[in-house]
């Protein structure tokens, strides 16, 4: 067999060591199907909502064998002897009045086992460096309407269709993850300063309502042209360095 | 309004500059939105030297960082806001002008550039009164004569606080 574990489909092209792994922790592929969450999705943009309403049920702490079911996707396997505590165990004893929480470098998959739902005052939540693709935060969560900081850098994120119900952000770092296209911030009209460093995104668009930006980042992007700016009356800084960009071009104001 | 958004093509550039010179208000109407932007940073990108005109769009531009592009000349700059920062090193210049006018600068970094003139960096810089930093380095400036070189930056700059990543030395 040329290839390691050929038929895990994010497997291809990723460095490895030499005994073939690629520093990713992942489940065994034969535990009848319970792995699908840990897989990543095709690389594309059709792949908008994907699966989301099957793991926002998932989420759901009525559904009373879920957790357990989280707790297995987190340990590691390929590995024996490099078994990481389930991430339940993260957040355990934090009070549930705290409002800054901050699990960073913690190769969380999933935010499922944490129980952010009994977290109901937080400002400001942190999940940098770790594995997450989806972030199913509770419905209707409190914390959802207190929330100014969310830091989400280095994780590995298409689409921010999770954030929704964020309205009081006043900082968003997305910086270093895979984004190809701003949608859906249109809601967070608090936002002052806005991180997109390292990541997919082709064109500056869908920031055109954030009026009280004072900061934004994009650097080390995909970006052309310098464009649908003229409604952020109040930015201070623009960062727009290591792109494509031949020209600064002057946009008229279409509104 | 719309109407008047100049054209993609080839002519893009050209275009959009004479629709400047030729109406204040419609500048006025595009960047100039931005008049709080104090900070702008382009580095790494594919800039040329004729987008710089259109900096003069932003009234509260100060600090500029233009590393790493395609610029040829600062001349578009001469009618801009006072800068007090730019950062135009790795840039194919040969000439500072064009910052002649920028009376607030503060510090010019312009280290791996094409500039060879001590002449120029004192008829340019000198009469700055806030100018504390200079980078050359890697300029023919510095390149033909490493040895001269700092104390040619000092006679030309006799107020400058620091030449390249040193403060000291001399």
């Amino acid at each position: 067999m040329p290839h390691f574990n050929e038929n895990e489909e994010d497997q291809k092209s990723l460095p490895r060591d030499k005994n073939g792994w690629d520093g990713k922790l992942r489940l065994e592929p034969k535990q009848d199907g319970e792995d699908q969450d840990t897989k990543s999705p095709p690389d594309t943009d059709e792949e908008e909502v994907g699966d989301v309403s099957r793991e926002e049920h998932a989420a759901d702490p009525s559904n009373g064998n879920v957790p357990a079911k989280r707790a297995k996707i987190e340990v590691v396997t390929e590995h024996p002897g490099d078994i990481l505590p389930a991430d339940e165990d993260l957040l355990a004893d934090v009070d549930s009045t705290e409002t800054d929480l901050d699990v960073t470098h913690a190769r969380l998959k999933s935010v499922a086992a944490l129980d952010l739902q009994r977290f109901t005052q937080l400002r400001r939540l942190c999940f940098r460096q770790n594995e997450l693709k989806r972030i199913h935060f509770p419905e209707s969560w409190e914390s959802a309407r207190t929330l100014k900081e969310l830091d989400l850098y280095d994780n590995e994120i298409e689409h921010f269709d999770f954030l929704d119900q964020f309205s009081e952000l006043t900082s968003l770092d997305l910086s270093f993850n895979r984004i190809k296209h701003i949608r859906r911030l249109e809601h967070m009209r608090k936002l002052k300063e806005v991180f997109f460093v390292q990541n997919k995104i082709v064109e500056i668009k869908g920031l055109e309502q954030l009026t009280e930006l004072t900061s934004l980042e994009l650097g080390a992007n995909r970006i052309r042209e310098i464009e649908n700016l003229d409604t952020l009356v109040n930015l201070r800084e623009l960062w727009l360095g290591k792109n494509k960009i031949t020209e600064i071009k002057v946009r008229l104001l279409v509104v | 309004m719309a109407g008047q958004e100049q054209d993609h093509g080839d002519q893009g550039t050209s275009t959009c500059r004479i629709d400047i010179s030729m109406s204040t208000n419609l500048s006025e109407q595009n960047l100039s939105s931005l008049t709080n932007l104090t900070l702008l940073s382009i580095q790494s990108n594919r800039l040329t030297s004729a987008s710089l005109a259109h900096l003069s769009a932003l009234p509260n531009l100060t600090d500029l960082y233009i590393s790493h592009n395609a610029i040829d000349s600062l001349e578009p700059l001469s009618s801009s806001h006072s800068l007090h920062i730019i950062d135009v090193s790795s840039n194919p210049i040969t000439s500072l002008r064009g910052l002649e006018t920028h009376k607030e600068i503060e510090e010019v970094w312009a280290s791996n550039c094409q500039l060879g003139s001590f002449e120029e960096v004192e008829e340019v810089l000198a009469d700055k009164s806030d100018l504390t930093t200079v980078y050359f380095e890697g300029n023919p400036l510095q390149l033909r004569q490493p040895v001269l070189y700092r104390n040619k930056v000092k006679l030309a700059l006799p107020n400058i606080k620091q030449i390249d990543a040193s403060k000291s030395s001399w």
